[in-house]
């Protein structure tokens, strides 16, 4: 009985014994789906290649009961820690390690130290059991995972079967991770390009775009150097350049085209391969910059059309003005000839507009034929020229003058021609723009009054056998008498000029507003000295004279033959609310040049200094304007002045 | 060789003064000395420190308050015990700082890591002991954050500090600054072997069971069922007579999670609706089971840790330190003595020093580091 009981309690102890060992199985199958479970799920919380594989090692550490945990990617031979648990920073090793005695074999490996190498680093670990996988995405191995354990508790198979699986799912998680990054990376180089795009977009200036394009190719692509060319008319002129390339650099030249038109070229040292990301880059940006330059360009050609007469081919009025305030800032010496077709209302009168405009492209050609490569050649107005003559006196720009006088004299074709020229050298006939226009449209008129087709040189004698006309009498006695006046009133017809055309007056008309605002004031001839020249405030009888002015102003000119000029001299002081002088006309009553020219008399008064008052500020005389527009002024036309006062030209006058 | 002492004295000057004064034997300390010193809450810390310090001069002074404590043999409860550790083959390297709520586990680290450098690492062999705050449940981040710079090459031992079961605040002491939301971290370089072990004397009753919810530290369900449900199922039916020092509190059966070793985590857990609060967070997908004891377990667990820790030198011990697990007082029928006894018998008679702590630090060969309800050994 009693061997039988101990039969039963032996079996007994047997079948519990066996029972605990299928229970703690059964956990440990438990815990292992778990533990995946776990992994794979911290895994998936976040994108960071970093991140991921720190968080690895430790969760893998953790949770196989390892000491030891490393994480490293790289082809066998030369693999980095990407991650690490259990190990002392200061024995992971500076650089790249090998195992390559596990290039071949599974992908998975347990068992003694002895038997599954671990790196030399880990060496004083005391490791006694090693669990290692390879991290393995399609056919691309990304790197190692090694588990190490100190005590004696050796990895099971079923241990390596998790590990194998977690080895994937890590080697998915990093692969992931580098998509994340490059799409990450892609995205801020595409925002940085669109940036790039936008800021070339708005730019139209050519310098600005070429120093932009060279500085970002050599910080974005980048390259080593590049140097940027445009093409003009057949040629190519260098840009801009960045960067510095070593004597032993390679160059690539590449050309810059917009819609298969070329606009220019960059040669490049250090240029990416192709088919890399970095060529894309390369590629996308020189398409941008081509376009960019194409339109800087197509800008350019367009202000230098804007700049140029269509008629003729020359520079235009305002490239006139520009040039003629840069060469005086510059102090250069020049001289200017104004050059004035002679008759020319005639042949517009007689042979139509066609045949005028003939005549001056003839004229205007035969000048440019026979200038110098160095002089300037414009067209200033209906048939006036004007040609500025670089680096020279009056004597030999008086022989220049001539040549050009003689040259357009001898055109045979077509109808004849000639011109008269008026030379005003600079400095020695004026130091600045007014005075310098001025001297030159007094001699202008003595060529016209000496007989025309001639030369006057500003300041000589007027040739004995032409008669003085009485205009040209009465223009140097008031020269004589008031030579600020005369001044003053070249600057008023500059302005009234601008004024006019900012207004849209046709050309035809513009030449009688210049005439009527170059001797607005010859009425003033009549007016005495000591009034003219009175530093303090005119009394009732003294204002009275100078009033007279305008009417006597008006009748000089209507003797002349100058009958349009004469209305706008008579209504200058006129105002548009009705309260000028002399007669009190207002509005419309009033002619568009007349308020022209009052606005631009008025102004230029301010500006100026005279004997009773200091010149205004720019700024305040513009706010008087404002006041006076719809009382004094016309609205429209204070609105066009303050156009023509804020332009390069006028603010630099 | 170290020495121990003690003092229940009210007066924390006095008692600080008697208890380092009994651990020098008469003896002026040495440079390089280290005096360990552990205090119960019910004196003015800063005070009690600062007799230590003065007296303990020129050896510098660590500690921790406690929740009861042993020198020796002899329990001290409610007063301080000091222990010497002479410095003869010893370095010690102190970093004592104030652990960030946003970062336990970096600033774990960076308190060992100021202790390994100031070191040195000049000598061959190397432990961390670990005093910290034991109120805030983050010994298993600190144990994390120690790892990163002792690596599996040096062991952890220490104790998390106590507050003799008040839950208001608990201290530690270093570098002469008392601080709560403290934590000390001594490097030990040593000429000769350091023996760091742990054990508990809990075993396992009924089956495995899978954590599969938790919300922070309340392990909702085990099994997909109600965790309580699971709990109660292999405790037949119902809770065990409570012993412990907090209402509700189940002190006798925590859940023991299964590490790989096949060795148990213990997780002391209390009741809480339908499931189960623990002092930490339990990780979901954690293989646990009901645990059990007797006092005849855990004397024998502590045997078993004093004889491992005293395995792993080459010579007698000098002086041992141990730190007991606060909910292991009541299972001993209030009386640690015996447990004391245990120790004693497994560090063969060396002195002992040790105080009952909020949680244990313990890691030499393995996983974990951090434990509750079990007894911590170091021994030098």
């Amino acid at each position: 009985m009693s061997n039988a009981l101990d039969t039963l309690r032996r079996q007994n102890d047997a079948l519990r014994e066996r029972v605990g060992n299928a229970e703690r199985n059964t956990a440990r199958t438990l815990l292992r789906a778990t533990r995946l479970a776990q992994v794979i799920s911290a895994l998936g919380q976040d994108m960071e290649l970093d991140v991921i594989v720190e968080r690895a090692a430790i969760q893998l550490g953790e949770l196989f009961g390892a000491d030891v945990a490393l994480l490293s990617l790289g082809p066998d031979e030369s693999l980095a820690i990407a991650g690490h648990y259990g190990v002392r920073p200061r024995d992971l090793p500076e650089r790249t390690f090998g195992l390559p005695e596990l290039s071949t074999g599974a992908h998975v490996r347990i068992g003694p130290a002895d038997d599954v190498p671990v790196p030399l680093f880990l060496s004083r670990y005391g490791a006694k059991h090693v669990a290692w996988a390879r991290l393995v995405v399609g056919d691309e191995s990304l790197g190692h995972l090694t588990l190490v354990r100190r005590a004696e508790h050796p990895f099971e198979r079923t241990d390596a079967d998790e590990l194998r699986a977690i080895a994937y799912r890590i080697a998915l998680a990093i692969e992931n991770g580098r998509l994340h990054r490059r799409m990450s990376d892609q995205l801020v180089r595409l925002r940085r390009l669109h940036d790039i795009t936008t800021e070339l977009a708005g730019t139209i200036e050519l310098d600005t775009i070429g120093r932009r394009v060279a500085e970002v190719l050599v910080s974005e692509v980048p390259v080593r150097a590049c140097t940027l060319s445009i093409e003009r008319l057949g040629a190519f002129d260098t840009l801009s350049c960045a960067g510095a390339a070593g004597p032993d650099a390679e160059w690539q030249d590449i050309a810059l085209q917009a819609a298969g038109i070329s606009v220019g070229r960059v040669a490049i040292a250090g240029a990416p391969a192709e088919g890399t990301e970095a060529r894309e880059t390369l590629d996308h940006l020189l398409g941008i910059a081509a376009l960019a330059l194409e339109k800087a360009l197509l800008y350019e050609r367009s202000r230098e059309q804007a700049r140029r007469d269509s008629l003729t081919g020359l520079l235009a009025h305002q490239a006139f003005q520009e040039r003629l305030e840069g060469l005086i800032a510059e102090g250069e010496p020049f001289c200017l000839a104004l050059i004035d077709i002679d008759d020319f209302k005639q042949v517009n009168d007689l042979h139509g507009h066609l045949v005028g405009d003939e005549t001056l492209r003839r004229a205007a050609e035969t000048m440019r034929l026979h200038a110098r490569v160095s002089d300037d050649l414009f067209r200033i107005g209906g048939e006036e020229f004007c040609a500025v003559l670089h680096d020279v006196g009056a004597e030999e720009g008086l022989e220049i003058a001539e040549r050009l006088r003689t040259c357009v004299a001898g055109i045979t074709e077509g109808l004849p021609v000639t011109v008269s020229i008026g030379l005003a050298a600079h400095p020695e006939h004026g130091m600045v723009r007014d005075e310098l226009l001025a001297t030159a449209d007094v001699a202008l008129y003595a060529s016209k009054r000496s007989g025309k087709n001639r030369t006057s040189v500003a300041g000589a004698d007027i040739a004995p056998s032409a008669p003085p006309s009485d205009r040209a009498v009465r223009l140097t006695l008031l020269h004589e008498k008031d030579p600020a006046t005369v001044v003053h009133s070249t600057h008023v017809a500059t302005l009234a000029v601008d004024l006019a055309r900012r207004l849209g007056v046709e050309d035809e008309r513009l030449a009688d507003l210049r005439t009527a605002a170059q001797l607005h004031d010859i009425g003033k001839i009549a007016v005495a000295d000591e009034i003219l020249r009175k530093p303090g405030p005119l009394d009732d009888e003294e204002l009275r004279q100078v009033r007279v002015h305008p009417l006597a102003g008006g009748s000089l000119l209507r003797a002349w033959g100058l009958g349009r000029s004469a209305r706008f001299v008579e209504e200058h002081h006129e105002r548009v609310d009705g309260t000028g002088y002399p007669h009190g006309l207002s509005g419309d009553e009033l002619a568009l040049e007349s308020r022209i020219l009052q606005a631009a008399d008025a102004f230029a008064a301010m500006t100026e200094d005279r004997p009773y008052r200091s010149a205004l500020p720019r700024a305040e005389a513009i706010a008087e304007l404002e006041r006076g527009s719809g009382t004094q002024f016309d609205p429209a036309v204070v609105d066009a002045l303050l156009q023509v006062l804020a332009a390069p030209v006028a603010q630099a006058a | 060789m170290g020495r121990v002492g003690s003092s229940t004295a009210d007066d924390p000057r006095t008692a600080g003064r008697e208890a380092v004064h009994a651990a020098l034997g008469g003896v002026p300390a040495r440079d390089g000395d280290l005096v360990l010193l552990f205090g119960s809450v019910r004196y003015d810390l800063h005070a009690l420190h600062a007799a230590a310090v003065e007296h303990a001069a020129p050896a510098r002074v660590v500690g921790a308050s406690t929740a009861g404590a042993f020198a020796g043999a002899a329990s001290v409860e409610r007063g301080c015990v000091a222990a010497l550790l002479p410095g003869e083959g010893l370095s010690f390297g102190i970093c004592h700082v104030e652990w960030d709520p946003a970062d336990p586990v970096g600033s774990a680290r960076t308190a060992a890591d100021v202790a390994r450098t100031r070191a040195g690492e000049s000598r061959e062999h190397s432990a961390l002991l670990l005093l910290a705050d034991g109120l805030r449940a983050h010994g298993r981040e600190f144990a994390r954050g120690v790892y990163d710079v002792t690596s599996a090459l040096v062991p952890v031992v220490g104790g998390a500090a106590a507050d003799d079961m008040e839950g208001r605040e608990t201290w530690t002491f270093a570098d002469g600054v008392a601080r709560t939301h403290g934590i000390a971290a001594v490097w030990i370089d040593s000429d000769l072997p350091i023996g760091v072990a742990a054990g508990h004397g809990f075993r396992p009753v009924g089956c495995p069971h899978v954590v599969t919810k938790v919300a922070g530290r309340d392990v909702l369900e085990l099994d997909g069922r109600p965790a309580l449900e699971i709990y109660l199922g292999e405790l037949g039916g119902r809770l065990p007579h409570s012993v412990a020092m907090q209402p509700h509190h189940v002190p006798s059966h925590p859940l023991g999670a299964i590490t790989v070793s096949g060795h148990h985590d213990l997780f002391p857990v209390a009741p809480s609706g339908a499931g189960l609060a623990a002092r930490t967070e339990v990780p979901e997908g954690t293989l646990v089971e009901v645990m059990c004891t007797d006092v005849q377990g855990l004397v024998a667990g502590a045997r078993r840790a004093g004889l491992d820790a005293v395995a792993q030198l080459v010579t007698p011990p000098r002086l041992a330190l141990a730190f007991s697990g606060v909910d292991r007082v009541p299972l001993l029928g209030g009386c640690s003595e015996a447990q004391t006894a245990g120790l004693l018998e497994g560090l063969d008679g060396a002195p002992l020093a040790g105080f009952h702590a909020y949680g244990e630090f313990a890691r030499r060969i393995g996983p974990g580091g951090f434990h509750m309800t079990s007894v911590s050994v170091l021994a030098l």
